[in-house]
């Protein structure tokens, strides 16, 4: 569903933020994609996503690339960024119906689909007030409604736990799980090494914007605890920059 | 307090002047884009001296120049008031960083000053940009007294502080009065566009009551001059007669005035301050909605909507970008209602207007299109845009209808009031329509691509996009020049070349508005 080879991107003024990341994820995976503060994570979302554009390498969406049609590969990915600024001057209903417009939801759809998601999210109620209103986890749940109206095939969030309440945290887990089962893939970055280790089927760590592991959880993992793989990982990356 | 207010007004200035990113981004081109925005404000500078120097010589060649402190002090004053007045508001009461603010131990009299230190610090570099070319012209041609330094240099420090104060005064107290309404901004934009054009009809009035000017008023035109701008502004007065006459006790008034007014605004907006921006900062949450159905519109359709529901949600994106289009209707009601003499004779302009009408209706149109910020307004949101599969085009489309939507009722009445006050020709009428309407269309374009070249995303403020970007003022220089420049062709060829002329800038702007809209429906979100 997601196959990234040799990916490179640098910003203007010289620094690498991905330095020729390669990864795969198939339809049905749920990927932790894991990596100290700036180490590149948020950088290759959003070349995937089409935010930012890149220097060299290939992304493929569902087997087409983001470079060759870039309009096929957005209709059928979501993004939920870290942080998700909204557009505090609509509603949360004008929102997702803007975002249903985008998408060519039809509207019994629409209102079916926004529905189950705001009732299952605890946010139904708020749909009539302004965005502007929303505490950060009401605005990262619209977002996250947002993103599923289109029943994508690839869901890409980033950090995506962080400002969730327990319920909506669990309840955002269930969705990924019913997206796999329908066939779609879930690609997230993540700190929260718990979460990933119990949610993820398959996990990608990068260091320096270089992929320094990745595999089956339990492959990777051997047994022990992914905060040690990761921590084993992490402190040879960084003794090799000292040295 | 002194430390915070100085700790206060460096962030705020570095912010307001791109200065902190200038000196930390690696990005070249960011660099350069900062380097490109100082040389059109140098240009934009430099002509404005020219034009002080020119007026000075002028004055005192004729006879007048003790005329001319004055005459700068109320041009300086009156373009002061109005660039201030429709960003003070949001300026004095931070809505982005006003949590921050608040939490930090600085007191509100601090924040409030330090505010208002960083509008007067831009204000007095447009002053002294008008009263030093100025200054300096009356100097070496009158040889004035010692005095005329003594008081001068301290006045053009104070000369900003008073228009200031009243600019403040009034976008605050819009503010305040708004800022309990539902929709705050749409009543805002609503007052500030409404004493505008008070302000504007006024001083049609007065320009209009002046009538013919008589031998007599020639022969005694720097009193005149003086007599009405001290009806209007007698600070004015005060500081002229202060420097010119060294007359010490006008200019203690005029100082005296200048910051007793000063200090009573800060005192009345330090008591204020907390309240009004807590109720600018309530949100009405009612936390009681029920499905109901929704209807499916096109992509454009969706687009367009969503960008006249973000123009109307902020006061300043309104206000500013709204007031060319309504001048172009105040020109043509004003032709209505005065008569074109009277018109004419208010602009300066003898026997011009009424046959140079359209292209002054093209000027007006091309003040400020709303799409020159329409790309930067987008902010921290753009990356939904961006990860949408919606194609660049539809997303610029979305914008040039916005501005469309605004423009086009204005452009309509415009025409209606102008055909009704000029009985034109078929074929004058047609200009009248034809000509503004070409100008909006290539503005609005021109908008776009001037914003996607010069795009800024990470602002705090709206003031930052509307008033302070490249864009807004690259688009605004190449709109005005593009619709003067054949009016001085018309002026020095005659009129008798008004129909090949209209029909040469028909074609040629409409082929520069296609090749613009061209280029930008090639150009994707990802490369913004």
């Amino acid at each position: 569903m997601l196959e990234i080879r040799n990916l490179t991107k640098t910003y203007k003024g010289g620094k690498r933020a991905v330095d020729n990341l390669s990864l795969q994820v198939e339809a049905g995976d749920i990927c932790g994609f894991i990596g100290h503060n700036g180490a590149g994570k948020t950088t290759a979302i959003k070349c995937i996503v089409g935010i930012h554009d890149f220097d060299q390498g290939e992304i493929k969406v569902d087997g087409v690339s983001v470079r060759a049609n870039p309009m096929y590969c957005k209709s059928v990915l979501a993004y939920v960024p870290d942080n998700p600024d909204l557009y505090e001057y609509l509603t949360g209903i004008q929102y997702l119906n803007f975002m249903a417009d985008i998408f060519g939801i039809p509207e019994d759809v629409r209102q079916k689909r926004i529905e189950k998601e705001a009732s299952d999210l605890g946010l139904l109620a708020a749909l009539g007030d302004l965005i502007s209103s929303y505490s950060h986890g009401m605005k990262q749940k619209l977002a996250l409604i947002g993103a599923l109206i289109h029943k994508p095939k690839l869901l890409i969030l980033d950090e995506p736990f962080v400002g969730l309440d327990p319920a909506a945290s669990l309840m955002l887990k269930q969705k990924m799980h019913e997206l796999c089962a329908n066939g779609s893939a879930v690609f997230f970055s993540t700190h929260v090494l718990d979460v990933a280790e119990k949610l993820c089927n398959k996990v990608v760590i990068i260091k320096n914007g270089q992929l320094v592991a990745a595999g089956d959880t339990g492959e990777l993992t051997g047994g022990a605890s992914l905060e040690s793989v990761f921590m084993e990982v992490a402190c040879d990356a960084e003794a090799d920059s000292i040295s | 307090m002194l430390k915070q207010i100085r700790y206060l007004s460096r962030i705020q200035l570095c912010n307001l002047l791109g200065l902190n990113e200038i000196r930390h981004t690696k990005d070249k081109s960011r660099r350069m884009r900062y380097l490109g925005l100082a040389l059109a404000w140098l240009v934009v500078g430099g002509m404005m001296c020219a034009y002080i120097v020119m007026l000075s010589f002028g004055l005192t060649e004729m006879g007048m120049g003790e005329i001319v402190p004055v005459y700068l002090s109320a041009m300086c004053s009156l373009a002061i008031l109005i660039f201030t007045f429709f960003k003070a508001g949001s300026v004095i009461f931070p809505v982005h960083s006003y949590e921050i603010l608040v939490s930090l131990p600085v007191s509100q009299t601090a924040i409030v000053i330090s505010r208002f230190l960083t509008m007067y610090v831009s204000n007095l570099l447009l002053c002294l940009l008008i009263m030093i070319p100025g200054m300096a012209v009356y100097a070496l041609k009158l040889h004035p007294s010692l005095g005329f330094y003594l008081y001068g240099i301290p006045g053009m420090i104070l000369l900003p502080l008073l228009p200031l104060t009243l600019a403040t005064a009034a976008g605050a107290g819009i503010t305040a009065v708004t800022s309990r309404m539902k929709h705050k901004s749409l009543a805002a934009s609503g007052l500030m566009i409404l004493i505008m054009i008070c302000v504007l009809a006024v001083s049609m009035r007065w320009s209009g009551e002046q009538g013919e000017i008589t031998k007599e008023m020639l022969i005694n035109f720097a009193d005149v001059m003086k007599e009405k701008v001290g009806q209007i502004y007698p600070p004015s007065i005060w500081f002229g007669e202060g420097i010119t006459s060294g007359n010490t006790g006008a200019f203690l008034l005029f100082a005296g005035v200048s910051a007793g007014a000063f200090l009573v605004l800060v005192l009345v907006l330090q008591h204020w301050f907390l309240p009004i921006c807590t109720a600018l900062h309530a949100v009405v949450r009612k936390n009681d909605y029920q499905m109901g159905r929704l209807r499916a519109g096109s992509v454009t359709a969706a687009l367009w909507k969503k960008e006249i529901k973000r123009y109307l949600a902020s006061t300043i994106y309104v206000s500013n970008t709204v007031v060319g289009y309504l001048l172009m209707v105040l020109a043509a009601a004003a032709l209505l209602f005065a008569g074109p003499e009277k018109l004419e004779a208010m602009l300066g302009f003898p026997g011009l207007v009424s046959s140079m009408l359209p292209l002054l209706l093209a000027m007006t149109a091309s003040v400020m299109p709303v799409t020159s910020c329409a790309v930067s307004m987008e902010g921290k949101q753009w990356w939904i845009l961006q990860s949408l599969p919606v194609r660049g085009k539809e997303i610029w489309d979305g914008k040039i209808l916005l501005n469309l939507t605004v423009a086009l009722p204005c452009w309509a009445a415009a025409v209606i009031l102008s055909i009704l006050a000029l009985h034109p020709s078929l074929a004058e009428g047609f200009w009248i329509a034809v000509i503004p309407l070409v100008y909006i269309l290539f503005t609005s374009v021109l908008g776009i691509a001037v914003n996607l070249a010069m795009p800024i995303f990470d602002w705090e403020s709206d003031v930052r996009v509307v008033k302070q970007s490249a864009s807004t003022m690259v688009t605004m220089l190449i709109g005005m020049v593009s619709a003067a420049a054949p009016a001085l062709v018309l002026f020095f060829a005659g009129m008798e070349y008004r129909t090949v002329v209209y029909g040469a800038v028909t074609a040629v702007i409409l082929a520069a508005a296609g090749v613009i809209y061209g280029i930008i429906c090639r150009k994707d979100t990802c490369t913004v």
